[in-house]
């Protein structure tokens, strides 16, 4: 039986290279720097489904999924992720998603605004972003979380 | 490549007296039908004799059957000394589990497979929180033991805790095994303690999503076995007589497997298909990495793995059997007509012990269900969508298995047993999952194989020795399987 003692945990965050896409470079970039952060990362690697994003989350509680994508076919894969969540029991999961979202490269606040206000992911990166700021905003939207949980339940 | 045919009947009853020791090991295995016994030269591993009884349910119960194989063991192999006892059973419905994880796809599967690889009968899988219907259903399947699963460690303990009330307040004969969410497990032992259940703890399943471990929870249910079952079993006597281990049989087989593989033979990556009257089993050791090109998808697979077909035997399971296969398609390979098929099988079902010179319908039977249990419990490879050259890999590749050993009275009983291993490889290649593709095919003419498994954690050189002088090889040109 192992007894050992849980470490202190910031969060759980599953994640995967979402659909037909195996650059895993960028995604295990962040995997390390979360567990560096002290997040726990149950990572699915490349070609992940988003039901396996889904079965995941369940199965560990995590906090959120973290979707990366190179080929832009994140357009194609994404639209009905946060519908599927809801349909799981798991509607209120943070989704962030970094890498090149779109074949077409139109102006990144486009980009922002479509995968956030249409397709309702939390958050999205653009490449070239420093794994620092995804993991700060994923600080202050779990620390959030848990002080309006606690404000429920109080 | 000694002839199996010498010493089935048991002929070899005679000292050997070049032999310094006459130390014997009896080796039983009390199935749903027979009593199947083997006396054993220790420590060379040779056969001796060979002895079977129906067994008996009834008056003395089973060990009545046993006594008269040990006792026609011992008039075999008269002056020698019985100095070792194992046994495995499979008698009085085996060992019968409910697997409940959280997805089904993770601690769902886990759970099944923790409670495949002990060897034991899955009668209930569930999944989520349990719907009052699926409580009922799980005390109809009678378990002897509830492997309630959920969660990684430090994951999702909701669904664990609400199950563990649902089965406090089902108040199930059942020992429940907890092996899930360590975060979980001192609430989730406290609401079973308080109802009473009988419980026993073991390490999660899945602590992590990459991590199968299914060896603590085999483990417990190993050890309730031991000291309930078998007591509810009225097989404690058995125990007793079994002084060297008892086991389940698919246990012993299982481990016979990976005994083979990996022990002095060392046959490598590995493949056992046993079909018997109402299951087939298929038990593998590796073909557990990625094929080259492939990314692995889904839970990783456990390297020695067994996988049961409930709906594929060739007498109580027949009529089921028949439908899951294809009436039309067995009928044309039997030679006859779906009419007549199904009469033969209803025929099987009501009359397990039935028995018919040269059977086109077993044979055919018996093809179609190796054939479509190795499909099943072998992998497979998908093209991805969108982006040519990659594929994805599910479950296990076997095509580079070195040995495919078949067992079971079909194999067992007929001459042209070789010829129905090799059509049964033949019919699962043409379908598209990773399946044997080229290898050697032995038949366990003189089922040896839970006695390997039984005498391999205490004489390893015996069962070796054992193992490779029984188990035939029908291509006899390609040598000794050892």
């Amino acid at each position: 039986m192992s007894n050992e003692e849980t470490p202190p945990n910031r969060g759980v965050v599953v994640t995967g290279v979402i659909g037909d896409d195996v650059h895993v470079i960028g995604i295990r970039i962040m995997e390390y720097a979360l567990r560096h952060s002290g997040f726990t990362v149950h990572s699915l690697g490349p070609l992940a489904s988003p039901k396996e994003f889904i079965d995941a989350a369940i199965e560990t509680a995590a906090d959120a999924l973290f979707v990366s994508s190179l080929n832009g076919h994140a357009e194609l894969h994404l639209p009905g992720l946060r519908g599927a969540c809801i349909e799981a029991g798991i509607g209120d999961i943070l989704i962030y998603a970094g890498g090149q979202l779109t074949i077409r490269q139109p102006e990144w606040e486009g980009v922002q605004r479509h995968f956030v206000e249409e397709i309702r992911l939390d958050r999205v990166y653009p490449p070239g972003t420093n794994p620092d700021v995804p993991i700060a905003d994923l600080a202050s939207d779990i620390a959030a979380r848990r002080a309006q949980a606690a404000g429920k339940s109080a | 490549m000694p002839g199996p045919a010498a010493h089935r009947d048991g002929g070899m009853a005679a000292r050997d007296p070049g032999m310094s020791s006459a130390d014997t090991a009896l080796l039983i295995d009390v199935g749903s039908t027979w009593t199947k016994g083997l006396a054993v030269a220790l420590p060379e591993g040779r056969l001796l004799a060979r002895r079977q009884h129906p067994t008996t349910l009834a008056g003395r119960g089973i060990m009545q059957g046993v006594e008269a194989v040990t006792q026609a063991l011992a008039a075999a192999t008269p002056g020698r000394d019985i100095v070792f006892r194992a046994a495995s059973s499979s008698a009085a419905g085996g060992l019968r589990v409910a697997a409940i994880g959280l997805v089904p796809d993770l601690t769902g599967t886990a759970a099944r497979q923790a409670s495949l690889g002990a060897g034991a009968r899955v009668v209930f899988t569930g999944s989520f929180v349990l719907a009052p219907e699926e409580i009922a259903a799980l005390g109809a399947a009678r378990p002897d033991i509830i492997l309630l699963t959920g969660g990684t460690d430090g994951g999702n303990a909701q669904v664990l805790l609400a199950n563990a009330r649902l089965l406090a307040a089902a108040r199930l004969p059942a020992t429940i095994v907890l092996a899930g969410n360590k975060s979980a497990r001192a609430e989730a032992r406290a609401i079973l303690d308080a109802a009473g259940c009988d419980l026993r703890l073991a390490d999660n399943v899945l602590p992590a999503l990459e991590a199968l471990q299914v060896e603590s929870a085999q483990a417990a249910i190993r050890a309730v076995f031991l000291e309930r079952i078998v007591v509810a079993r009225g097989i404690e006597a058995l125990q007793e007589w079994a002084t060297a281990g008892l086991l389940p049989t698919p246990r012993a087989v299982l481990d016979a497997t990976a005994f083979l593989a990996d022990g002095p033979l060392g046959l490598g990556t590995l493949v056992v298909v046993d079909i018997g009257g109402a299951t087939t089993d298929v038990h593998s050791v590796g073909g557990a990495e990625p094929a080259a090109g492939a990314v692995l998808r889904g839970l990783a697979e456990p390297r020695v793995k067994r996988t049961v077909e409930g709906d594929l035997g060739l007498r109580v399971s027949a009529t089921a059997a028949s439908e899951a296969l294809g009436a039309e398609a067995l009928a044309r390979a039997a030679g006859t007509s779906p009419e007549a098929l199904r009469r033969e099988a209803e025929a099987r079902v009501e009359t397990p012990d039935l028995l018919r010179e040269d059977d086109g319908f077993d044979r055919a039977l018996a093809i179609a269900a190796v054939a479509e249990a190795l499909h099943r419990h072998a992998g497979f490879l998908d093209p991805f969508p969108l982006r040519r050259g990659v594929m994805i890999q599910q479950g296990k590749d076997l095509r580079n298995a070195a040995v495919v050993i078949a067992s079971g009275g079909v194999f067992a009983a007929r001459a042209d047993a070789a010829a129905l291993i090799a059509a049964a490889l033949d019919q699962a290649r043409r379908r598209d999952h990773l399946v044997p593709e080229a290898p050697r095919l032995l038949v366990d003419r003189d089922y040896v194989l839970f006695a390997v498994g039984l005498l391999a954690p205490h004489h390893p050189e015996a069962a070796a020795a054992l193992a490779r002088h029984s188990l035939a090889d029908p291509h006899p040109t390609t040598g000794d399987p050892a």
